[in-house]
């Protein structure tokens, strides 16, 4: 499948895929609605995150509605608006806040990639956002670079806390 | 393998997470699922979206016949089981049937704890547990102008809010000195109980109830401090037992609910069980308990059926999870509820009661073993997450406490969960 892929180094945290993501699922231009956020860590790099699209997504395991389904053939976890009956059973499913219940569409909703062509991506100025089949060389780079994140962010933290 | 009798008593979301983990692993052994109700699976959770009208009676349902049919299995709906006979392998259904199995698998849930005998029960007092349970109620509350609550419950705090409208009276009688007790502590549940009194809803803490009798077509609620209530319905919901009686002569080991082992599997070696009826670890204290909530048994389901299969997953235990909402208030918690000073739990608390905020976090050991969030619980997958996987949060503690911590920040921390 075709998954949104993030760089650190490339990202200016200019939010543009926030608001690029709102207008498009919400028809809005409000950050907060949007299934995408850039996440600052300390003013030392920005990383947009949305939701991973889980091979077994802990969020469809547990929806009691059965609203939370992986569309077969691209790979996208759909959550059906029509069966979501708002019990965020979900939100406390996911280990990565990547499911929110809306509290203006009365759903559960997550990033669904936009059926396949990203918002975000679209509008990202820098190249941070890259839309493109997941292989497993760039699984390899992405699972380097979220140890990479982790060892350098707890580096900062920890070197606070001693101050 | 092709001949493997798989036989599955209940009909419930722990039940059908084992046919769909069963059915990866193996197409062609036979499956029968035995259900004392005549109905598909369908969700519990959702009866009181059905009271409110939210929903449809056909959206309560998480499969349809067909997924009966496509997965090949064999229903026995409307027939309970009276019996296991470990020796012979077989399963006693109430029509004189019998079923044999290879392995057996008991997901039978649990049923409401009732308060008065079937006998002297007066046709106006229900539980809620079952599509029947809600359409009974349903009918009643047409004409009712006084509904009594016994105990102020998760699932009947969602009943008042789901019933709630002009005209109708509520009244919620809790033997606890607060609302949800078990569920959040006495702080959380004091905002709650605010909400919904603002509401025009009654509450009585601490108060005892001694009987329910019949007059005339009333139901009469005595309380322990003397006085009564009136009403035109009663709803009990003094909590739920899992569904064992049928296995008394089994040799199934039951204490409170069935014991099994991590690969769900009873002291008898081809019988597993799961969900409601079955206890398991509970992640933050070790102990075993029943842990009656949806997350746990999807988990344990899917876990028994791969084992039924002859693959191997191991359950590696479950957490006490809540989350609902009532009046719009939206609460969440998640391990230990209540901690005792004795077992070296700091908490970090934050509250603003005006704008009906709170959380509070327990720790131990520079671990999360319990949350409790009310407002804004939009995080709090997270920290459940900090809190399964038994994360170091010395460096957050600060920044939680003052309710000033992005919980994203966290991201990398949660990697590789």
């Amino acid at each position: 499948m075709k998954i949104i892929t993030s760089k650190p180094d490339k990202c200016t945290g200019c939010r543009l895929c926030e608001l690029a993501c709102s207008l498009k699922n919400t028809r809005e231009f409000n950050p907060t609605r949007a299934r995408i956020q850039v996440i600052g860590f300390d003013e030392m790099f920005c990383l947009p995150v949305m939701c991973f699209h889980c091979e077994k997504p802990y969020c469809a395991e547990v929806c009691p509605a059965g609203a939370i389904t992986v569309e077969e053939a691209s790979g996208i976890v759909r959550v059906s608006k029509e069966k979501c009956v708002g019990c965020k059973i979900c939100t406390l499913a996911c280990p990565f806040g990547n499911i929110v219940f809306s509290t203006e569409e009365k759903v559960a909703v997550k990033c669904e990639l936009c059926d396949g062509e990203p918002e975000c991506v679209l509008f990202c100025a820098t190249g941070a956002l890259e839309f493109k089949e997941a292989d497993t060389a760039m699984i390899r780079k992405k699972i380097a670079l979220s140890e990479k994140l982790k060892e350098i962010y707890e580096g900062i933290k920890y070197a606070k806390w001693e101050i | 393998m092709g001949n493997l009798r798989q036989v599955i008593i209940g009909n419930g979301v722990a039940s059908i997470s084992a046919i769909k983990a069963i059915r990866q692993v193996d197409r062609s052994c036979s499956i029968t699922v035995i259900s004392a109700e005549n109905c598909n699976a369908y969700s519990p959770v959702l009866l009181t979206y059905y009271l409110k009208g939210q929903i449809s009676r056909e959206h309560l349902f998480i499969v349809d016949s067909s997924f009966y049919r496509m997965n090949n299995i064999k229903t026995k709906f409307g027939i309970k089981a009276e019996g296991v006979d470990a020796l012979r392998q077989t399963v006693q259904l109430e029509d004189g049937g019998n079923v044999g199995y290879d392995n057996l698998l008991i997901a039978t849930g649990a049923c409401p704890v009732s308060l008065v005998s079937p006998r002297e029960k007066p046709d106006n007092v229900f539980s809620l547990r079952t599509i029947e349970d809600a359409e009974r109620i349903l009918e009643c509350v047409k004409t009712a102008k006084e509904v009594v609550l016994i105990e102020g419950g998760l699932v009947n705090l969602q009943i008042v809010d789901a019933l709630f409208r002009e005209g109708i009276r509520f009244t919620i009688v809790e033997l606890a000195r607060q609302v949800l007790y078990g569920c959040v502590d006495a702080d959380c549940a004091a905002i709650i109980k605010r909400q919904i009194e603002s509401q025009g809803v009654s509450v009585l803490l601490g108060e005892r109830v001694t009987g329910i009798s019949k007059r005339g077509n009333k139901a009469i609620v005595t309380l322990a401090s003397g006085g009564e209530l009136v009403a035109d319905m009663v709803i009990v919901g003094i909590g739920v037992r899992p569904d064992t009686q049928f296995l008394s002569n089994s040799g199934v080991k039951v204490d409170r609910g069935i014991l099994v082992d991590e690969l769900m599997r009873t002291n008898i070696h081809n019988i597993f069980a799961a969900g409601d009826v079955s206890e398991g670890e509970n992640l933050v204290t070790g102990k075993k308990e029943v842990l009656p909530n949806w997350i746990n048994a999807c988990k344990q389901g899917r876990i028994a059926g791969v084992n039924m299969s002859g693959k191997q997953e191991r359950y590696e235990g479950g957490l006490r999870d809540t989350i609902v909402t009532i009046f719009g208030l939206t609460a969440a918690s998640v391990g230990l509820s209540e901690a005792s000073n004795d077992d070296g739990v700091t908490e970090l608390a934050f509250s603003d009661s005006d704008r009906k905020t709170y959380m509070k976090i327990m720790v131990a050991d520079n671990r999360i073993v319990g949350m409790i969030l009310l407002g804004r619980t939009g995080k709090a997958g997270m920290l459940r997450n900090l809190l399964k996987n038994r994360k170091e949060i010395s460096t957050w503690k600060g920044k939680l406490a003052r309710n000033a911590l992005d919980l994203r920040e966290l991201l990398p921390a949660l990697a590789g969960s």
